[in-house]
């Protein structure tokens, strides 16, 4: 076992100068330090180097449990039940007035009332924002348009050729219809989110605009609407109104509907709670 | 006993008397009075002069721990305060001469002191101060991100 007397006398004590290279901080040092960071902090300093990562495994193991996100006025907060602690959003580096969309791993989607969406890393702070939703839209006949007065309850309008709809952010975020995923390595993601139940946007990382979909979609009737979402193996799958569940793949330069493909387009699945093979069964439970 | 006289001498050739109840708060001294090994001199080779004054402030102001609330505040807002004084190369340093001379309590009270300065901190900065190579390879680097991601549940949505 290394003791830091050993590591002290095997390093040949160095000389306290202002170039002293830290990386050696003797172990049990550097574990009192990452020990006394909060949880955020800590886990975000497992990605510092490989040493600071062995030595982060041989802390005190925390309890890993699922963050509640709450808003306190209009300002998110971020509960760890773990460590009994709330972190204010624009403190980790969230947007003052932005919102929840959805998650994944260590990213979340949030929204502005700017129509801005974008994406934020917890542990490492990156950030990248998509495309406005004021700007144009592919593939539809629809808009946004955005409330230019600040601090109004009411983002703005989103307009189709029928007319116009009132956007704010109970439509947005009372919803739990969005998704997120994100591969780690390639840095590739896929944004996707349904706006009224009915209109699907999403975005895909290299696109210019945000996609809209109704047109597109083999929709039965043009009331069909969409109850929820997931993504999974580069594929959208919404559950309808009729129980259907539509496949939209993304694996290729444009995405486009599986349709003979789609195992489950003669079965609907009227009985929600008797879901159980696919990914669809934990988002898609009702 | 209280009133015995220790001179500490830094590596680099510094000295300073303290009373011996001060320098008992050095568990390296500590244990070397118990030993009986002690002269009135004892040369510190792993500590500068700078530093080891620093010890010392922090030992004599720590040298009566009394129990009462009020006296533990106030030492805690000395604590505070005197940790203020250094940047983060010389929180470094003293815990590298708080973990030689084996004093618990700076000890800890460094480690807190840096662990809440580089909170907030992003890993390109953290590598920046500490001066540390990013030795991982970018799928690496991705694995350790994913190994442990949080799960958010949303307790409550905003009022229209």
């Amino acid at each position: 076992m290394d003791t830091p007397n050993d590591l002290m006398r095997e390093e040949k004590r160095p000389k306290v100068s202002e170039n002293h290279d830290w990386s050696k901080l003797y172990p049990d040092l550097l574990r009192s330090i990452l020990e006394s960071l909060n949880s955020i902090d800590f886990h975000r300093a497992k990605t510092v180097c490989s040493d600071w990562y062995s030595i982060w495994k041989t802390c005190v193991k925390r309890p890993l449990c699922p963050w509640r996100i709450t808003y306190v006025k209009d300002s998110l907060m971020l509960l760890n039940p773990g460590e009994d602690k709330i972190y204010k959003g624009t403190n980790v580096g969230l947007s003052n007035d932005s919102y929840y969309m959805t998650s994944s791993g260590n990213w979340l989607l949030m929204v502005d009332s700017h129509l801005g969406f974008y994406i934020f890393n917890l542990l490492t702070y990156q950030r990248i924002d998509l495309p406005s939703m004021e700007s144009s839209i592919r593939g539809g006949n629809v808009r946004f348009e955005r409330n230019r007065e600040d601090g109004f309850s009411e983002w703005g309008h989103f307009v189709d050729p029928c007319g116009k709809d009132y956007v704010g952010k109970d439509i947005i975020i009372c919803r739990r219809s969005a998704v997120l995923w994100i591969d780690e390595r390639t840095g590739d993601y896929v944004v996707a989110w349904i706006f009224n139940n009915h209109y699907l946007f999403s975005y895909k990382k290299g696109d210019d605009s945000w996609w809209n979909w109704n047109d597109h979609l083999n929709m039965e009737s043009l009331n069909l609407s969409f109850l929820d979402l997931a993504y999974r193996n580069s594929k959208l799958y919404l559950y309808t109104t009729k129980g259907h569940i539509k496949i939209v793949d993304f694996s290729r330069n444009d995405p486009i509907e599986v349709i003979e493909k789609n195992l489950y387009w003669e079965h609907p699945f009227q009985y929600f709670t008797k879901e159980g093979k696919n990914i669809c069964k934990t988002r898609m439970a009702i | 006993m209280s009133s015995n006289k220790i001179v500490l001498t830094s590596s680099d050739g510094e000295s300073f008397e303290v009373e011996e109840v001060v320098a008992r708060k050095l568990q390296i001294v500590g244990h070397m009075i118990e030993d009986d090994c002690v002269i009135n001199e004892i040369p510190l080779q792993n500590v500068t002069g700078d530093i080891l004054s620093m010890v010392i402030e922090y030992c004599k102001t720590h040298v009566d721990e009394e129990e009462s609330e009020e006296a533990q505040t106030k030492l805690k807002t000395w604590d505070k305060e005197f940790m203020k004084k250094f940047d983060l190369k010389t929180h470094l340093k003293i815990i590298l001469a708080a973990n030689y001379l084996n004093v618990k309590g700076l000890l800890d009270l460094v480690s807190q002191t840096i662990a809440d300065n580089i909170k907030d901190y992003t890993p390109e900065k953290i590598r920046e101060v500490f001066g540390v190579e990013n030795d991982y390879t970018e799928e690496e680097e991705a694995e350790v991100r994913k190994e442990n991601a949080w799960a958010f549940d949303e307790a409550d949505t905003p009022k229209p």
